[in-house]
């Protein structure tokens, strides 16, 4: 049976809103959550559907841009790529260099098991290594475009021309991970990585 | 927070909207106004972090006004240009106008030889 919506009450998604409300916190832009509110409740007499979408990509696209306009105005951009590195490097030592497990920096608990924790794991890999990447081209733009344009056009390639040797090697090493899997995690984080910085540097461009 | 007096781009384009609108500028006018005119895809984040920019260098002043229920009940936020930034928005556009004069057809004129 079709859905009859002509009579439920419009409101914009609540998880959506709540996110950008958590960013808002402490800031004089309460007011851009009623202006996101005004203009679905226009979009959701046409179409609901599609104001749901805008709404969700309204508050997304705006979330991410609070957040790095606030971490530069408070110089936090430069711990979070700290951070970031420090948790790229982290997960590399243990994919490539601990021989064995108890000389890993840190253990998932059942480390071949594939629950929450391990999603969890990925999420904050995956994504923490998108927004150094993203974090470090907008420091790198902001002050040193040239040494940026650098970065992107020469040294990543050449970067990614270099590495692959040098994986072969330590790959030679041992280790008690698959190979694939070392593989795939490592591919998997440096891809993040770049595409948060290459996105990053062509919405500045 | 960054203390230039040099206007943006999307600066120019936010304030040019708060004279077109006057006293009915407020997010959602200003977000539309740009998206229609510059047809420019125009986020509110985007749009409210350039005010707070143009806010704190005292180019541009805000006011609450009410709170309606298709708002969710939150009260709007109005803005408007201050004598400052009508000072630096009027300069900008005045040597951006200077330096387009003249200049036609696209691309040819600008060519650039070394």
């Amino acid at each position: 049976m079709a859905e009859d919506t002509s009579h439920q009450p419009l409101g914009p998604p609540k998880a959506a809103s709540a996110i950008l409300s958590f960013f808002l916190r402490g800031s004089d832009m309460a007011p851009l959550l009623g202006d996101l509110a005004e203009e679905y409740q226009d979009l959701a007499q046409s179409s609901p559907k599609a104001a749901r979408d805008w709404y969700w990509r309204q508050s997304i696209l705006s979330t991410a841009h609070i957040a790095v306009s606030r971490a530069r105005e408070q110089n936090l951009h430069r711990a979070l790529i700290g951070v970031g590195i420090i948790f790229v490097f982290l997960h590399y030592w243990n994919l490539w260099i601990a021989p064995v497990a108890a000389t890993r920096v840190y253990t998932l608990s059942g480390a071949e098991s594939y629950g929450p924790a391990r999603l969890a794991y990925y999420i904050v890999a995956l994504f923490g290594a998108a927004i150094s990447g993203a974090f470090f081209s907008y420091v790198l733009a902001a002050k040193h475009i040239r040494l940026m344009r650098f970065v992107m056009s020469r040294a990543l390639p050449a970067a990614t021309i270099l590495f692959t040797p040098a994986a072969a090697l330590i790959l030679m090493q041992g280790g008690d991970y698959p190979v694939a899997y070392r593989l795939t995690q490592t591919g998997l984080v440096a891809v993040a990585f770049i595409a948060g910085a290459a996105l990053a540097f062509w919405r500045m461009r | 927070m960054s203390k230039s007096r040099n206007l943006g781009e999307f600066e120019i384009l936010v304030l040019a909207a708060l004279v077109r609108l006057g006293d009915d500028a407020y997010g959602v006018t200003i977000r539309q106004e740009i998206e229609n005119r510059a047809e420019r895809s125009v986020t509110v984040g985007a749009l409210y972090t350039t005010l707070a920019r143009l806010e704190d260098k005292k180019f541009v002043a805000s006011r609450m006004g009410e709170a309606t229920p298709e708002r969710g009940g939150r009260a709007k936020r109005y803005f408007e240009m201050t004598d400052e930034g009508r000072a630096h928005f009027e300069r900008s556009i005045s040597s951006l106008g200077a330096m387009l004069k003249g200049l036609r057809p696209w691309p040819k004129t600008l060519r650039i030889s070394h």
